[in-house]
């Protein structure tokens, strides 16, 4: 399954009216819902964000690949969801003439479906984003809360996509609620909970899985949606982690039993769904009391010391800003309101990694003092 | 027009900033560097951001600070030279005063010493943007052909 071809057809010579994102959504969303009259929808419904979202998938296929992730979050069904997602693929569904103006350096399709470039498009009513190399694409109509996530080929849905479904959706959908996806890990309790933040390496996986078993919830390791207001809530998106496999056995490994059944994930790690074995510990959030900026160190035990929020900020919006398009400066002060409410530490991980849960809770017991 | 009376334009669909704990947190999305102002700097930015020409900012440095021992002009000129070179701000020579701005840095009693503005640039999430660049089509919406570009050479 490659790329729709481009053309020379109308909406690429320039007939600008008819391929604007809305109209292409609508297009695309025209066929899907023709191609679901005759197949059919299996449908799911969850609670993201505390508000009532119905995926339709078509076919069995994206149930079993794009919504593990959000087992946690299962609820029952409501007359009217605020969001409803179709999720199709290029075995079911072929997308409309391709109108996009793509970059010279496009790569072949499927040619590293882990990476390569996006085309984000958007106008007053639809946010849309095309992953060339992976060949998805995601759109957003705010008017109709109708999301698509269309996919080249059910086999071959991009990791990214496994552990983390609908991510750029969400974003989008957040805006209109008062909330924004981040780049963060996220443990707490109902009283209250920390963001873990860095880039790739930076210790926020293995902090986050330090936790579990301790009487620290879960809550994510790499995205979870923040809100708004005098004390920002956390939302749990995923339930999925992913580790380097030799690193977890060193490191963690009384949770080796997560390896089975693990998926492959992307650059050697590996991804883990953590309803199997560990429901229990998974959270749907909590209001935030403080913001952890993991560091290795050679030390024994884990500690933290106060910094400021830029410091904070400087940690969290870059990679955040460079995973997703949009409102980028919008996200950036819905970033910075954040680490202004909370306070910011570094948290120098220990070698014992038993000792991370105790520092978080000392920071927790103080934020709430 | 005199080099002290150019005002600056920021791109702000490539460029976004904060001001924060009176840092400024600088992102140039086309290219991935990131910046760190320090509070001088981050005090330049901002009145760069409104629309300040250099006379009227090293003149407000001298109203609120010490400059017994530093040269304002100088180090306001190094900054912008570096924000300019890093494709941050664009010297707008025919821009004229923004209106309705107040008179810029009320004078202080007690003047704390002027720092000279530093700035640190972070490359890290640039290699992040090689493997995943994020293409946003503009406003003149989409498809839109380059000049001169036949449609069916794209891709």
């Amino acid at each position: 399954v490659s790329l729709p071809p481009l053309t020379a057809d109308a909406s690429i010579t320039g007939s600008r009216g008819r391929s604007r994102p809305s109209t292409y959504f609508d297009e695309l969303l025209a066929r899907i819902t023709k191609a679901g009259r005759r197949i059919g929808f299996v449908e799911r419904d969850y609670r993201i964000a505390g508000r009532p979202v119905r995926l339709r998938c078509m076919g069995p296929a994206p149930v079993a690949t794009l919504t593990r992730a959000f087992a946690h979050l299962v609820s029952h069904p409501v007359d009217e969801p605020m969001l409803t997602v179709y999720l199709s693929d290029g075995g079911v569904v072929d997308l409309p003439p391709f109108p996009w103006d793509l970059p010279n350096n496009t790569p072949p399709a499927g040619s590293e479906q882990e990476t390569g470039p996006l085309v984000y498009v958007r106008d007053e009513r639809v946010d849309g984003l095309f992953h060339l190399a992976g060949a998805s694409l995601s759109m957003i109509d705010h008017a109709s809360r109708v999301a698509v996530l269309w996919t080249a080929s059910p086999e071959r849905v991009p990791s990214y996509e496994r552990a983390a479904p609908l991510r750029a959706i969400l974003d989008w959908w957040g805006r209109d609620h008062g909330w924004h996806v981040v780049h963060a890990g996220a443990v707490g309790t109902e009283k209250g909970g920390v963001l873990l933040v860095g880039k790739a390496g930076s210790g926020k996986s293995t902090a986050v899985l330090a936790c579990l078993g301790s009487g620290l919830w879960y809550a994510g390791d790499d995205g979870v949606a923040v809100g708004e207001g005098p004390v920002p809530l956390v939302h749990s998106l995923y339930c999925t982690a992913k580790l380097e496999p030799g690193h977890l056995r060193r490191a963690l490994p009384h949770l080796t039993a997560l390896l089975e059944g693990s998926e492959e994930s992307y650059q050697g790690k590996r991804m883990f769904f953590l309803d199997r074995r560990l429901s229990a510990e998974l959270s749907q959030g909590f209001p935030l009391r403080a913001v952890l900026l993991p560091r290795v160190t050679g030390a024994e035990r884990s500690t933290t010391r106060l910094v400021s929020s830029a410091t904070g900020l400087l940690a969290l919006a870059p990679s955040t800003l460079f995973q997703l398009p949009g409102a980028r400066q919008d996200r950036l002060r819905h970033m910075a309101d954040v680490l202004r409410r909370v306070p910011v530490h570094v948290l120098e991980l220990g070698s014992d990694l038993a000792t991370v849960a105790p520092a978080i809770r000392a920071v927790l017991a103080d934020a709430t003092r | 027009m005199s080099g002290d009376s150019v005002r600056y334009t920021i791109d702000e669909g490539r460029i976004v900033s904060e001001i924060i704990d009176g840092e400024a947190i600088i992102i140039n999305l086309a290219n991935g560097y990131y910046y760190s102002l320090d509070t001088s700097a981050a005090e330049i930015w901002g009145w760069l951001q409104s629309g300040r020409a250099i006379s009227e900012i090293v003149s407000a440095i001298r109203r609120r600070y010490d400059c017994s021992s530093a040269d304002p002009e100088a180090a306001v000129r190094a900054l912008i030279g570096t924000l300019v070179t890093d494709d941050l701000v664009t010297p707008c020579p025919d821009a004229a005063s923004p209106q309705g701005l107040e008179p810029l840095g009320e004078a202080s009693a007690e003047k704390s010493p002027f720092r000279a503005p530093s700035l640190q640039r972070f490359s890290d999430m640039q290699g992040f943007l090689l493997v995943d660049p994020i293409h946003e089509v503009d406003d003149r919406g989409w498809p839109h052909t380059k000049p001169g570009e036949s449609p069916t050479s794209r891709g």
